[in-house]
């Protein structure tokens, strides 16, 4: 563990000393401006604008870390050989990916912290400034759950991102299928929910949708903003096996990248 | 013996069904305390050997073994300090973190680190800018901050490839310093160099690679009796083996 943490340090300060930590309160200021502005534009519907913006921009923001900044980390490493300067120490190979991963869920953490306090207080000043306006059930619990979700969903993709920096080490390619699988996680189940039950499309066309939703992950699962901008009733179980979900995922993205790693050269 | 290279082959794809030999049936063994000097011509295979050492590719065939521990298994790099040929580190740490790093890595007592760090850093003439990022440091700055995290923690043995490379001649006078320090200290230094000066003035042993065959292995002193110092042996040596095993692709060129 020791290990893992000294690597997940070193690559944690190299990520947030990259400018990336002005980037994101910038983010956040302008969210505070943005969430401000808009819910005056639309009276002050809480629900409609503030916390689905607020919790949209955790997304948005935890996105941009992974794809600007942590996949640009990672494929350094191969490109420029600074991971020479990891493996030449005692440090096993699935040490090293472990550490990695630590390091950028601690940058998606800072930026999701950061982001969903910031989006915390812009409800939180618009409930005080208009409490008309706060739905009967808004709860504060289901807002904190739905970070926590957004917060898996995007430590999926950094998995998934560090997968694919794995087997193409070409930070391009690395970024579109990042890119790729994200939207396809974000709409697959959409897509398999339109096609139940219909005759018109040919079975090829559904049996590769079906392979997709087992391949890519659901993320449209961990998306909980409408439940918590409306405070509508969450059902505890089915929460649970979607965080049951995302972990199992995540790790089964691990094993796959350290399966990799562990066969790959380094020349 | 601390190192011990028995038999190894390194074979890469060339084309659809080709294969180039990078290492071809390499034998080697270094005795502790030694400086060993690894020379040979651009594309010889030396860079392909130390990165089967340090377990960043694997061999076709053979086995290699640090400190009687198998190259693969990580325990091996305890008792290694590596300095590749190009040193990059994370932009945006300082010289402190880097090197604390390293010494954490390498599982040095805590306590002896931040003494350590600035005593190596006050030797390479770097101590003044410990606190800086590494981002502004210049090529030969970088390179001497690669030779300090490689022995940082006081390992066993040393492996440089090309230590000398990018250093001015202040520069190069340190390191050769600091490798003769660590054989003092009863350390193994095993390098790569083109710098065949460094190589003569430092070196117990040598090894000449050519197109991954090691053509001798000895005494420095030993290679250059028959010629007019080590340039000419060397090339003696690299000229006689193109011409006795090579005649064919010479021809061809």
């Amino acid at each position: 563990m020791g290990q893992i943490w000294l690597l997940g340090k070193i690559t944690f300060k190299e990520g947030i000393r990259n400018r990336i930590l002005i980037g994101i309160l910038f983010f956040a200021i302008l969210l505070t401006v943005l969430n401000l502005v808009f819910a005056k534009m639309f009276t002050y519907d809480l629900s409609k604008v503030s916390v689905d913006l607020g919790l949209s921009m955790v997304s948005i923001a935890g996105l941009a870390v992974i794809f600007f900044m942590g996949i640009n980390l990672l494929t350094r490493d191969f490109e420029k050989r600074t991971i020479y300067m990891v493996i030449s120490r005692p440090i096993a190979r699935w040490q090293y990916v472990l550490g990695k991963f630590l390091g950028l869920m601690l940058m998606v953490a800072t930026s999701v912290a950061t982001i969903s306090c910031f989006a915390a207080g812009c409800v939180k000043t618009i409930a005080i400034y208009a409490p008309a306006y706060v739905p009967p059930n808004y709860s504060w619990t289901i807002f904190w759950l739905s970070v926590c979700f957004a917060f898996i969903s995007l430590l999926i993709v950094t998995a998934l991102a560090q997968f694919f920096t794995c087997v193409t080490t070409s930070s391009y390619l690395a970024l579109l299928l990042t890119a790729s699988s994200y939207f396809i996680g974000q709409n697959v189940e959409m897509v398999r929910k339109m096609l139940a039950g219909k005759d018109e499309f040919s079975s090829l066309f559904i049996f590769v949708v079906r392979i997709a939703t087992w391949i890519f992950p659901n993320l449209s699962a961990f998306d909980i903003k409408t439940a918590a901008a409306y405070g509508l009733p969450m059902e505890v179980t089915s929460m649970g096996w979607v965080a049951v979900y995302g972990i199992s995922y995540l790790f089964i993205i691990l094993i796959l990248t350290v399966f990799i790693f562990q066969r790959r050269e380094l020349g | 013996m601390l190192i011990r290279i028995d038999e190894i082959s390194k074979t890469y794809s060339k084309g659809i069904k080709g294969r180039k030999p990078a290492v071809d049936k390499l034998t080697l063994e270094i005795e502790k305390g030694e400086i060993f000097g690894f020379l040979g011509p651009n594309g010889a295979g030396k860079s392909t050997v130390i990165k089967i050492l340090m377990n960043f590719i694997r061999p076709s065939s053979g086995s290699a073994f640090i400190d009687s521990v198998a190259v693969d298994d990580p325990l091996a790099r305890v008792a290694v300090g590596y300095l590749p040929e190009n040193p990059f580190f994370y932009d945006h740490l300082t010289a402190e973190e880097i090197l604390f790093f390293g010494a954490s890595a390498s599982r040095m007592n805590k306590a002896q680190i931040a003494d350590r760090i600035d005593a190596l850093l006050e030797q390479l003439k770097l101590f003044h800018v410990k606190k800086q990022p590494l981002r502004t440091y210049s090529k030969g700055m970088v390179q001497r901050i690669g030779l300090a995290l490689s022995v940082v923690h006081n390992p066993k043995i040393c492996i440089l490839d090309e230590p000398m490379s990018g250093l001015d001649p202040l520069g190069r006078r340190l390191v050769a310093d600091l490798i003769l320090n660590m054989k003092n200290n009863g350390q193994t230094v095993f390098f790569s160099s083109h710098i065949l000066s460094d190589i003569e003035k430092l070196c117990d042993r040598v090894g000449v690679l050519n197109r991954g065959r090691l053509l001798y292995c000895g005494s420095v002193g030993e290679l250059v009796s028959e010629s007019d110092g080590l340039e000419r042996a060397f090339i003696q040596c690299i000229e006689k083996d193109e011409r006795d095993c090579h005649g064919s692709d010479l021809a061809a060129r």
